[in-house]
């Protein structure tokens, strides 16, 4: 043997644990051979040093800490019994926690597609000119129901009314009008400015509207710019387009119309209501013969009345809204062309620079914000693939631990 | 174990928590150095050594007196550590002497120097710092067969049993370890005497 190998013995020897033969061999060797001498002095030194370890003293806090989480320990068992603890520890834990997510993400998928149908009809479906009798009783029996929250007293006299305004409306006719106000918005580059204000108030004329307002400019580089506001009746508005469009080159051009319809013949029934409740008010004060009751319903009176006075203003302001539509349209003169240098090209470059540079940062922020919308639109599926996933990798995990066992 | 402690050991037993909490402040200075030897940290040995009193606080009603209650009580220790010890390098930890890879390039890790360690005039917590430090810088399976010889005292069936390893493993890794231990001390103390020579 050489050297080497009995300096692998020698561990085992300074802790007696070499059999009696191997022992011998080593001290024989050791007779004779200085250096093993060597290395079995440094190893038992280094050995000593090791054992001379002192114990360490624990953190001030340590026992403290230590007895509060046996406390607590303790407390958990009392309140968690065995049948509980068993089940946090098997293995079908994991599982039956991956199933039970499963189920969740499938009820909540269920239970918001079966809700969703029921609040959109009511928003659903304005596309037809006219607003049917049957629609609008659906709109009225959604508007009975039980709201989601607290119900309070406006919703319920939201119901009533609607149900009143329908029987009414069987009376009355078939079919509801449509309420909507138009807006347009037009700028037309034009020759002579002043010249096609004049037809643009001629044409307002023959169509039976107004020039709400209108304001002629001459700019700082000889040229005209003029706005006007026309309020046209609702049934020319597309006959005002069209001709407003012939005036010269469209630069740009927005209609819109906000379909108030519901909120229309809402509040119109809200009034019959309260003009209801007024009459029989009335009636009441004749009957009333104490003092303090007279009181009492007059107050009452004079508080449906104000409201009364705000609901037919709504109205108005509804009816004058809808019958007319309003049309902004702004006149520019066309640059012509030579006539003097002009340096226009050049002005505006800083801000529209500016301007571009907003542009495409509000996109960007759009574009990030719509993809957060993205990831919390596709969050169900991620959920129900983790889930999966974790079903499977607990299967796994499971077999894998029976095999070994 | 005094007859008091079998008193106290009796009703823990019965679930009397401060008759445990007063049977386990006898140990709880070992318990404490014997995690702190093993995990090298004294927040890793905080959390172990009082999971190993939990661990034996849960199980004593098993405790059937076949060791002495602390013999149980370390080796509850030393198997809590174990295991995890084994966590630890199955997630890979960082090796002391492997660098840390960064985006700028190569750093290597800071030990403590132990190369200025004069000859025998150790202050002593230097010298257990020092030794701390080598041993924390074995691998697990080095570290363990260490702490369990040298530091709990462990028999060589006992540390088998623990590491569920065989006894001749026992042997090689001890011996391996010490080799280590003895090399690294030596190079440091060559080292020093170096640098000393070098002043003068």
């Amino acid at each position: 043997m050489a050297c080497q190998d009995y300096q692998q013995l020698l561990s085992a020897y300074i802790d007696d644990a070499l059999s009696e033969t191997e022992a011998g061999q080593l001290e024989n060797h050791l007779d004779s051979c200085e250096s093993c001498r060597q290395e079995l002095g440094d190893l038992k030194d280094t050995i000593l040093m090791l054992q001379s370890l002192d114990e360490v003293e624990p953190p001030a806090e340590f026992h403290q800490k230590l007895c509060r989480r046996l406390e607590t320990e303790k407390q958990s068992k009392v309140l968690r019994p065995s049948l509980v603890n068993r089940l946090v520890r098997s293995p079908w834990l994991p599982l039956s926690a991956a199933a039970a997510l499963v189920l969740i993400v499938v009820v909540s998928f269920g239970v918001t597609m079966l809700f969703r149908p029921m609040g959109s009809t009511q928003l659903a479906d304005h596309a037809p000119a006219e607003y049917s009798r049957s629609e609008a009783k659906d709109s009225a029996r959604n508007a009975e129901l039980p709201p989601q929250g607290e119900g309070d007293d406006g919703n319920q006299q939201f119901g009533i009314a609607s149900d009143e305004m329908d029987k009414s409306s069987v009376v009355e006719n078939e079919q509801f009008e449509r309420k909507v106000i138009q807006r347009a918005q037009f700028s037309v580059k034009v020759d002579d400015v002043p010249d096609s204000e004049q037809k643009l108030r001629n044409i307002t004329d023959s169509l039976g509207g107004y020039i709400q307002s209108a304001n002629i400019n001459k700019g700082g580089n000889e040229r005209y710019f003029a706005s006007l506001t026309l309020r046209i009746p609702q049934s020319q508005f597309d006959a005002a387009v069209t001709q407003i469009k012939e005036l010269g080159e469209v630069i740009n051009s927005s209609t819109s119309g906000d379909d108030v319809t519901q909120q229309y013949y809402d509040t119109e029934a809200r009034l019959r209501i309260m003009r209801q409740e007024e009459r029989s008010l009335l009636k009441l004060l004749e009957k009333a013969d104490k003092m303090e009751d007279i009181m009492q319903v007059r107050r009452e009176l004079s508080q449906i009345r104000q409201n009364i006075e705000v609901k037919e203003s709504e109205l108005k302001r509804l009816d004058q809204l809808t019958s007319l539509s309003t049309i902004d349209v702004s006149l520019q003169e066309v640059e012509v062309q030579g006539h003097q240098i002009t340096a226009t090209g050049i002005s505006g470059v800083w801000s529209r620079t500016m301007t571009a540079f907003i542009l495409s940062t509000n996109r960007l922020i759009k574009g990030i914000g719509n993809m957060v919308i993205g990831l919390g639109s596709i969050l169900p599926l991620l959920l129900l693939l983790a889930a999966l996933g974790l079903m499977v990798f607990a299967l796994r995990r499971f077999r894998a631990k029976r095999k070994v066992e | 174990m005094s007859l008091a402690d079998d008193k106290l050991l009796e009703q823990s037993k019965s679930g009397d928590i401060e008759a445990f909490e007063q049977l386990i402040s006898l140990y709880e200075k070992k318990v404490y150095s014997i995690a702190y030897r093993f995990m090298g940290s004294h927040e890793d040995a905080s959390d172990l050594a009082q999971e190993a009193m939990l661990k034996a606080y849960r199980a004593i009603k098993k405790f059937r007196g076949d060791a002495s209650f602390k013999t149980w009580l370390y080796h509850i220790t030393a198997n809590v550590c174990r295991d995890e010890l084994r966590k630890r390098s199955k997630r890979r930890e960082t090796s002391l002497d492997e660098p840390l890879v960064f985006e700028e390039g190569e750093v290597t890790r800071e030990t403590p120097d132990w190369t200025n360690v004069p000859e025998q005039v150790y202050e002593d917590k230097e010298l257990q710092d020092y030794l701390h430090g080598l041993i924390q810088a074995l691998t697990p399976e080095y570290k363990m067969v260490v702490v369990m010889r040298e530091i709990q005292g462990l028999s060589y069936e006992e540390i088998s049993q623990q590491m569920d390893c065989s006894l001749g493993t026992v042997k090689s890794r001890l011996s391996r370890a010490r080799k280590m231990l003895k090399d690294k001390i030596l190079a440091d103390r060559e080292q020093s005497n170096k640098v000393r020579s070098l002043k003068r």
